[in-house]
């Protein structure tokens, strides 16, 4: 980046400091995601001036319905890929083996599935709250940073195989690898190895890879990738 | 469900699978704009979760080749100018930085408040530059082809920006 408009050292030690305040918890993070999810899938008439775990809580059942329901529609497939989506434990930690560590294929584990919330859910956790100590579930990736810095992954390897470049998406997924073996985004890491490889022309490898994605996330809203 | 497997569904596949690692990759970046922009911690979760939903129901226009934080930097200003508009902050007690009235005080301020307070004195042009190049990195250049803007308007409104931000702190420090 080029910096060729650099602020005065007064702003530039303000900016710098400001920062530094901003923390924000996993929880906050789980929080809103859960929140998106209910919204895009319900509609913005249940969205309005709602968000947070109560209202996860409420929407749970009916996301149930929903999704049950959603196959007999025109638009089933758009519906039960969103649902499938919001129901996926996109933030409990996932038990994954990590496939291909070496050339024979290996098994990759699917999380179980995330358990509904129960009727007293907990209430909407403020930023200010990022300090406090978090359930042993959450404890193991307790930095803040964790989970944005496996998403900055991939969405880097997804902007370059957008771009045309294959190999830099490959190299993206490998980072990803090495870096999170158990990471929570290991579902979108290997949809998009598997979609690099095939960019990539290596179609052998992008089938046996998908092989085990199928076998390991039978539900995924990528389908077959 | 093979009929319905049309190329519509499959786009919607392919931007839900996208989002997901777009909203973590960018989650903090919009909370950080968020509180710059005046919403406080007892609101950042809702507020933060309408951004989302409507950069999801945007996600087909969203260019990867672009910068994220330029597109949602449209969003978050929208919802927090609502946010101030609508007084939803009234629910809770404003930020120090709101009612700093002396030096004393002013000194007191943590970075954030100091920050909050300077871009609440700016106008959207102002608010964008500032935020995206001095605070987020963003480049210039990145920052004109993503607003569709000449590079000098951007260079323009960046000292135009800066000055305007530390008069407002030296005005309330008066």
């Amino acid at each position: 980046m080029t910096e060729a408009l650099p602020p005065d050292e007064d702003l530039a030690t303000l900016f710098r400091a400001e920062q530094a305040e901003h923390v924000f918890s996993d929880a906050l993070r789980a929080t809103v995601l859960r929140g998106v999810e209910s919204a895009v899938l319900l509609g913005p008439e249940v969205a309005v001036g709602g968000s947070g775990a109560a209202m996860v809580a409420k929407a749970w059942t009916t996301k149930m319905v929903v999704l049950l329901a959603a196959g007999t529609f025109v638009f089933g497939a758009t519906v039960a890929t969103i649902a499938t989506r919001a129901l996926a434990p996109v933030i409990a930690p996932q038990a994954v083996t990590p496939p291909l560590a070496t050339p024979a294929p290996t098994a990759i584990v699917a999380p179980p599935p995330e358990a509904p919330p129960s009727a007293n859910a907990p209430p909407v956790v403020s930023a200010t709250e990022g300090a406090r100590p978090r359930p042993p579930a959450a404890s193991a990736e307790s930095v803040p940073s964790t989970l944005a810095r496996e998403g900055e992954i991939i969405e880097m390897g997804r902007a370059a195989l957008a771009r045309g470049r294959p190999a830099d998406a490959l190299g993206a997924a490998d980072e990803h690898k090495r870096m999170f073996p158990r990471g929570r985004l290991t579902e979108e890491r290997e949809e998009l190895a598997i979609r690099a490889l095939r960019a990539a022309g290596m179609s052998d490898e992008a089938n046996s890879r998908a092989a085990l994605f199928l076998k390991a996330y039978p539900a995924s809203i990528y389908g077959a990738p | 469900m093979t009929t319905c497997e049309t190329k519509a569904s499959a786009l919607d596949r392919a931007s839900a699978h996208g989002f997901r690692a777009f909203f973590v990759a960018n989650f903090d970046f919009v909370c950080k704009t968020l509180r710059r922009l005046g919403v406080i911690d007892a609101d950042l979760a809702d507020v933060a979760q309408e951004v989302f939903v409507v950069a999801h129901r945007s996600f087909s226009t969203y260019d990867p080749e672009r910068s994220a934080k330029t597109w949602l930097f449209a969003f978050a200003r929208g919802y927090a100018s609502n946010y101030r508009r609508l007084g939803w902050h009234r629910r809770a007690e404003m930020p120090d930085s709101a009612r700093a009235s002396s030096q004393r005080l002013l000194q007191k301020l943590d970075a954030r408040a100091k920050v909050a307070l300077g871009l609440a004195a700016l106008d959207d042009e102002k608010t964008t530059v500032l935020v995206l190049h001095d605070m987020e990195g963003l480049s210039a250049a990145e920052i004109a082809r993503d607003l569709g803007v000449p590079l000098n308007t951007v260079y323009t409104r960046i000292r135009a920006a800066r000055e305007a931000f530390k008069m407002a702190l030296a005005e309330e420090a008066l």
